[in-house]
């Protein structure tokens, strides 16, 4: 009988030696690594800032208790992977999140540049018809160099476009489309002046 | 007897090996090293804290020391863990860990004085552009400027709108780089104009004088005289040194300065006389008052100029300058005559006889108060 306890503490104890050797979750590390650098290369940095802090809170977090399980003697993972299962998966929506806020971007952009378009193409068709005297010549003089800016400036915006610059792109279009609208408005008056007085 | 040892001797080896296993936990258990987490712990949360409450564009060196203070501890926390666990020493990392967490707490302190001043500085230089622009603008819409400065003031006015844009984002270096380069292109219109305006009115005192002339003449004279004030865009009907009417007029297109040669655009300035007055088909512009431009100071300042070769040898003098019905346009748009909307010119014409004195100047108010109170 005393044999047989002594056996059982025996292989018991060996069985707590041989727990303590649970394997370290290396790939779930890895892989909630390359989702959190996936989500930056998506630009999220830049894009869902506040969302991509959090991510990267949560991966530092999750892997400093990962290193305090290892620094155990009874190591346990079964809390840490699923928590760098649950990283990765949010770094997988917060890439997604940033693709999506820089195509909503991207759309408001093109939707704007051609808001842009239809504004200068209104605005030519207006300086078209101005009075071909020298006061519509006079009139019209300033607010072609202000189209001819526009246009140079247009330019630039599909260049930033293209090169990924989508922000900047977007701030610039915004700034031409004022502009844009405010010659329109500009023209109008001066259309409804020449316009009105023959001579 | 034998039997009795032999059984002793297994009971030893299966106790030996029942209590190896608690001795050997015994010493781990007691003798594993503490780890950093703590340490860790709180560091990441001060990071945190730090990332939340800094504008991304003001993070300081601090900061940026403290998240490679904490990857350093968290490298040597690994490096340790890669160790025997009784021969693990985190000292080092737990240091590296504390550190990180005393520069990531003074982070938002040196930040938020960085960042309130220089968002103060955007605010007050954002404010002081759009100011400055404002006053461009009502004076620039009027001056006859050079293309290559109206796209200085086009780009400038674009820039600052991106500068304010940015600084909604809270992109607030980016809102610096647009504020500078709008103040270059700004500044650049404000410095032409300024040395414009600033020659223009230098002859401030002479047109006073021409002004006061002009009306004491009318008084003595009992009878009409016309004062055309360039800057302000405005004819005053005197009669008998007593303002009686105040038209709107447009000018030539170059209308800054005094006329120098035929086709430059410029409305003379001096004291002229009505030589003729046409109506029908003498004219193209409803109605038109000639004047005695150019008079004996035109011709010799024209001479002086061809003598001194400042105007080239073909250059002519020019004449016909008239004042004449056809304006109301908003704009300047003329060769040099002065143009009256249609029923202003009809009622100007009614009542001024030739030989009604004509003085065009540039201004009858100091430069200050002109941009203080610009034309609408």
């Amino acid at each position: 009988m005393k044999m047989k306890l002594l056996s059982g503490i025996a292989i018991v104890g060996m069985a707590l030696v041989f727990a303590s050797c649970q394997k370290y979750p290396q790939a779930e590390v890895e892989a909630a690594n390359a989702a959190v650098e996936a989500a930056k290369a998506a630009q999220a940095n830049l894009y869902v800032a506040s969302e991509f802090n959090a991510l990267q809170d949560s991966l530092n977090t999750v892997l400093a208790a990962v290193e305090k399980e290892k620094s155990k003697l009874f190591k346990n993972y079964k809390d840490e992977v699923a928590k760098l299962t649950a990283t990765s998966e949010m770094a997988k929506n917060v890439a997604a999140n940033s693709v999506a806020k820089k195509e909503q971007m991207k759309q408001e952009c093109t939707t704007i540049l051609g808001e842009i378009t239809v504004l200068m193409d209104a605005n030519k068709k207006m300086l078209a018809k101005a009075p071909k005297g020298k006061e519509g010549k006079a009139a019209m003089e300033a607010i072609q160099a202000d189209l001819t800016s526009i246009e140079t400036q247009v330019g630039e915006v599909n260049n930033k476009f293209a090169s990924d610059d989508i922000i900047n792109a977007l701030n610039q279009a915004k700034a031409l489309k004022d502009k844009a609208t405010s010659i329109n408005t500009e023209l109008t008056d001066v259309m409804a002046k020449t316009k009105g007085k023959k001579i | 007897m034998a039997r009795h040892l032999k059984k002793k001797v297994k009971v030893f080896i299966i106790t030996f090996l029942a209590s190896l296993p608690i001795c050997v936990f015994g010493v781990f258990y007691w003798g594993t090293p503490e780890p950093p987490d703590q340490e860790l712990s709180r560091a990441r949360m001060a990071i945190a804290e730090a990332r939340e409450t800094i504008e991304k564009d003001f993070i300081p060196p601090s900061l940026t020391d403290a998240e490679s203070l904490y990857d350093s501890a968290m490298f040597y926390w690994k490096t340790e863990n890669e160790r025997f666990i009784l021969s693990r020493n985190y000292t080092k990392s737990r240091t590296l860990a504390i550190r990180s967490e005393q520069q990531a707490l003074v982070s938002p302190k040196i930040a938020n004085q960085n960042t309130t001043d220089f968002i103060n500085s955007l605010e007050r230089d954002i404010a002081a552009v759009k100011r400055d622009t404002a006053q461009i603008e009502q004076l620039y819409s009027r001056l006859p400027l050079p293309t290559s400065i109206h796209k200085k003031y086009s780009r400038g006015v674009i820039l600052l709108k991106e500068a304010e844009l940015n600084m909604e984002q809270k992109n607030f270096k980016e809102c610096r780089i647009k504020l500078e380069l709008a103040k270059s292109d700004l500044s650049e219109v404000a410095h032409h104009t300024k040395t414009l305006l600033d020659g223009y009115f230098a002859n401030l005192p002479m047109w006073k004088r021409w002004a006061d002339q002009t009306i004491r003449e009318s008084a003595q004279k009992q009878s009409y005289a016309i004062i055309v004030d360039k800057f302000a865009g405005k004819c005053f009907l005197f009669l008998s040194g007593k303002l009686k009417t105040t038209y709107p007029v447009e000018l030539g297109k170059n209308w800054i300065g005094d006329k120098r040669y035929s086709g430059d655009k410029a409305t003379p300035e001096g004291k002229y006389k009505i030589t003729k007055k046409t109506d029908g088909r003498q004219t193209k512009y409803y109605k038109a008052l000639l004047l005695n431009y150019p008079n004996d100071e035109d011709k010799q300042r024209f001479h002086s100029e061809i003598r001194a070769k400042t105007l080239p040898r073909y250059a002519r003098i020019g004449g016909l300058i008239e004042i004449h019905g056809g304006g109301g346009k908003g704009v300047n748009w003329t060769d040099g005559c002065i143009a009256f909307a249609d029923n202003d010119m009809e009622s100007l014409f009614r009542i001024v006889p030739v030989g009604c004195p004509v003085t065009i100047l540039g201004s009858l108010q100091p430069l200050f108060e002109v941009i203080k109170n610009p034309k609408p």
